[in-house]
């Protein structure tokens, strides 16, 4: 069972780590390794690199974020990560769609955590 | 009445069922045998749960809308199996039989210049070993190392060497055949008056210990040269993404390189120069070296080249 729960868990993560980004673009521009320990700092949503690049790169082409060097004050020059339009759009589709699902599972889960420990 | 079996539909109803399934099962690609059942199974019983004899095309029809294109959920369900890797073969996806022994990764599909550029350079996956791409054994993503020793970033260039101009292509090709030219030139030069035998292998130490007739000792090292070349040249003038075109020309130059220090210590035994312990480091060395030179200087380039479009257009 450990294997297979351990599979579920990065299954789901992989699904919502494409929201977390979106939503963290949408309050700021970041750049790929800011992205990657951004989410690892956050439990439940720690993912690795080669998991969040090949996300960015398919984000990108669905026309959802897009990238642009910036010079840094500090530091080498950054490609920097923003939220387009259509994925500001998808964002707002995707947290009502996490909500509703969120609260449901919520609400099937309640009482079971006690009952359902051996 | 609920159908326990498609035949107990109406004729037209049971066409777009049947129709549907074998979209589905067409667009499995490269599934396990046992999952596209499954999944196909699995459709069939919905179709099954939902319709009755009486249902009309119509409702079959609706159902399909609400499962969506088979042809969508067959991919989507290839890149889950996939773990959310699954190219398509021209993207560098797997087009014959692979998998493990003893726990090594063999691949015994058709090494595609797409498949050679997947393995060879991509920087976005952190494995440095990958499978090799025909054979046994793992090879080097020269992209991974040159994420980890910082000479690029995994998402410096949108896609692999697409803003690198054509000439610097061009360049990369140019290695390996100037290292057959070198090769055959050499031949020319010095091939004559030479002992019919020359040495193959050589010990850790570099002395040779195997020997072979001249012209075998000379002609394989020049006949696997000039094949990676030909592959490399093929690679460039038919494929259309600019990494499945460069991409080859390191491989190329990897393989070139490795026999022409080959070819070179055969050559200078023959004519009598003692090389030291030294050369077999040299020999693995310029093998690794020389890809990953051609390789980071084809990505810097097309670093660069994004960097000054994105200057301009700020």
């Amino acid at each position: 069972m450990g294997n297979e729960k351990y599979s579920w868990v990065s299954q789901m993560r992989k699904g919502v780590v494409e929201v977390a980004i979106l939503a963290m673009l949408a309050r700021e521009q970041m750049y790929g390794s800011e992205i990657v320990g951004a989410l690892a700092s956050r439990p439940g949503l720690a993912i690795s690199a080669g998991t969040v690049y090949p996300l960015l790169s398919r984000l990108k082409k669905s026309g959802s974020i897009e990238s642009m060097w910036r010079e840094s004050p500090v530091g080498p020059p950054r490609k920097y990560y923003t939220l387009t339009a259509k994925g500001r759009g998808e964002l707002a589709e995707m947290a009502e769609a996490w909500r509703e699902v969120s609260a449901s599972i919520d609400s099937v889960l309640k009482g079971v955590s006690e009952n359902a420990r051996p | 009445m609920p159908v326990r079996d498609l035949e107990e539909l109406a004729p037209d109803t049971r066409r777009v069922v049947k129709e549907y399934l074998a979209a589905l099962e067409a667009g499995f690609c490269g599934v396990p045998e046992e999952v596209a059942r499954d999944a196909t199974e699995e459709s069939r019983t919905h179709f099954l749960d939902t319709l009755s004899t009486g249902s009309s095309p119509d409702d079959a029809e609706e159902i399909v809308r609400e499962l969506g294109e088979p042809e969508e959920y067959a991919i989507a369900l290839c890149e889950a199996i996939e773990d959310g890797r699954a190219p398509a073969p021209e993207e560098g996806g797997e087009t014959g039989p692979m998998g493990r022994v003893l726990g090594i990764p063999y691949d015994a599909s058709v090494p595609t210049p797409e498949k050679v550029r997947s393995r060879m350079w991509n920087p976005q996956d952190p494995r440095i070993f990958m499978p090799r791409f025909v054979g046994l054994g793992w090879t080097i993503n020269f992209g991974a190392l040159a994420v980890r020793v910082g000479l690029i970033e995994p998402d410096s260039e949108d896609q692999p060497f697409d803003s690198v101009p054509e000439s610097w292509l061009l360049g990369a090709l140019a290695v390996p055949v100037l290292i057959t030219a070198a090769m055959v030139l050499a031949l020319v030069l010095l091939g004559g008056s030479l002992p019919s035998e020359l040495p193959v292998h050589w010990g850790l130490d570099g002395s040779p210990d195997d020997f072979a007739s001249s012209l075998a000792a000379l002609g394989a090292p020049l006949a696997l040269t000039l094949a990676a070349t030909a592959y490399a040249i093929w690679a460039f003038v038919t494929r259309t993404s600019r990494a499945a075109r460069a991409v080859p020309s390191a491989f190329a130059a990897m393989f070139a390189a490795l026999a022409a220090t080959i070819f070179a210590a055969s050559l200078a035994w023959g004519r009598g120069i003692a090389l030291g312990w030294w050369w077999p480091w040299v020999m693995v060395a310029l093998t690794l070296l020389v890809p990953f030179v051609m390789l980071v200087t084809l990505a810097r380039r097309g670093r660069s080249e994004e960097i000054r479009r994105d200057r301009e257009s700020a």
